[in-house]
Order: structure tokens, then C-alpha cells, then sequence
């Protein structure tokens, strides 16, 4: 029932969010974009990708319920991280930086730990925003 | 110069934005309300690049892009909730 124009522009667009929700989920810490943006991206393309191909998905994810995994699993990476910054730097949530050497490229990559913090953010907002689809487009 | 230009266009925007209002407070169906709310998301969107321009900086772009993709994905799915009620993931 799904017209032929919707499933040709989610084939060339879904893609493309998946991409740039990585693009900005790796530069979000010195540029605009960040965790939480990411994961609104990929839940968009995710469900657009279900919109336009039906729903096969769901008893999937009413079998296994991955999603509630991934969204438990963000946060307690994001705690973790926290819990990490504590016990070593001293304070809860204080973020360390390293400087890596990269090794064909030979530039120094600047790697900061909230990055991983930001990881578990894009986690917790991607498996929240597909259950609430989920749950929002199932039958009463 | 480009200030006078970008406050009559901001000017402009407003004045539509805020007719879009009101034909989604006014709006008699729910179809009048799902236009005038994606046709806010694009003026929001023409705003944004209006002030990109003014500023000479494009640290906004990315805003437009990822504005104009949630704004398609909810008008599409509004859509599909008007034509099929609650089950808007069945073909």
C-alpha cells in the first residue's frame, strides 16, 4: 500500500542519516552535535526504514527485546563512565583526554572520555525513541 | 547593507509564521494542522539559513539538514496516521 515515490526516497535517504548520525556523533565534542542528536537521527532513519517496508521488525523485538537492552546498556555505560571519572579523577564525571599517535597516518588524535559518555548518550536516546515507535504504533 | 536585507526578510518570516499560527489554532480539521505545522518546520528552516547568511558562518547547516529530515519523518507518519489510523507500520 505504500506508494513507489516513499520507498525510492527512503532507499536513497536512509543511508545518508546513518552516515551524517555518525558524523555528528563523532565530531559533537568541539563542534554542534553531540549524543543526543545523533541517536534522533538514526531512530529517524530507522523508522522511516519501517514505515516505508512494514513491520516485520516488531515481533522481532517483541521476542528478543533488543532495544530495551540497548537502552539499559547506554545508560550504564554512561554511568560507568561517570563512576570512572570518580575514581580516578577525582571527581564524578571528570573527563580525561589522551593524545593517541595514530600509526600510518602520524598525527596525533586527540581522544577525550566523553566521547564514551556521548556513546552511551546516543545508545539510551536511539533505543528510547524505536520503543516508543514501537509501542505507539501497535494495536490496542 | 545585508543587515536591512536580512531584517525585511526576518520581518517577512514572522509575519508567515505567525499565520501559520493561526490557521493551527483556528484549523477546522486535523489535516489543517499537519500542513500548517510541517509548513512552520520549513519556514523555521528558511529562518535559520537567513541568519547563517547575516552571521557569515555555516555552523548552522547541519540544523537545516537534520530539521528537514524529522520534519519529513512526522509529516510522513501523520500522514499514514490520518489514512490508516493507529497502525502506521503495516503496509
Amino acid at each position: 500500500m505504500t506508494s513507489l515515490i516513499f520507498k525510492s526516497i527512503t532507499k536513497t535517504v536512509s543511508p545518508i542519516l546513518m552516515i551524517f548520525s555518525l558524523y555528528l556523533l563523532l565530531r559533537g565534542h568541539q563542534m554542534p552535535g553531540g549524543g543526543f542528536i545523533a541517536g534522533l537521527m538514526t531512530s529517524a532513519g530507522l523508522v522511516l526504514i519501517y514505515l516505508a517496508y512494514g513491520c516485520d521488525f516488531f515481533d522481532w523485538h517483541k521476542r528478543s527485546r533488543f532495544f530495551y537492552y540497548l537502552f539499559s546498556g547506554g545508560l550504564a555505560l554512561s554511568f560507568l563512565t561517570g563512576l570512572a571519572g570518580l575514581f580516578i579523577g577525582g571527581t564524578f564525571l571528570k573527563s580525561g583526554v589522551a593524545h593517541v599517535e595514530m600509526p600510518f597516518i602520524h598525527e596525533s588524535w586527540e581522544f577525550a572520555s566523553a566521547g564514551i559518555f556521548d556513546i552511551g548518550v546516543y545508545l539510551v536516546v536511539c533505543g528510547v525513541c524505536v520503543s516508543l515507535m514501537t509501542l505507539l504504533g501497535e494495536e490496542e | 547593507m545585508i543587515d536591512l536585507y536580512a531584517t525585511i526578510a526576518f520581518m517577512v518570516l514572522a509575519l508567515s509564521l505567525a499565520s501559520c499560527f493561526y490557521r493551527l489554532f483556528i484549523g477546522p480539521t486535523l489535516p489543517d494542522r499537519v500542513v500548517a505545522i510541517d509548513t512552520m518546520t520549513t519556514i523555521i528552516i528558511a529562518m535559520i539559513a537567513v541568519y547563517c547568511i547575516k552571521e557569515g558562518n555555516a555552523i548552522f547547516y547541519d540544523a537545516i539538514l537534520v530539521l528537514s529530515i524529522l520534519g519529513f519523518v512526522g509529516t510522513v507518519s501523520m500522514a499514514k496516521f490520518l489514512a490508516k489510523g493507529r497502525k502506521i507500520f503495516d503496509q
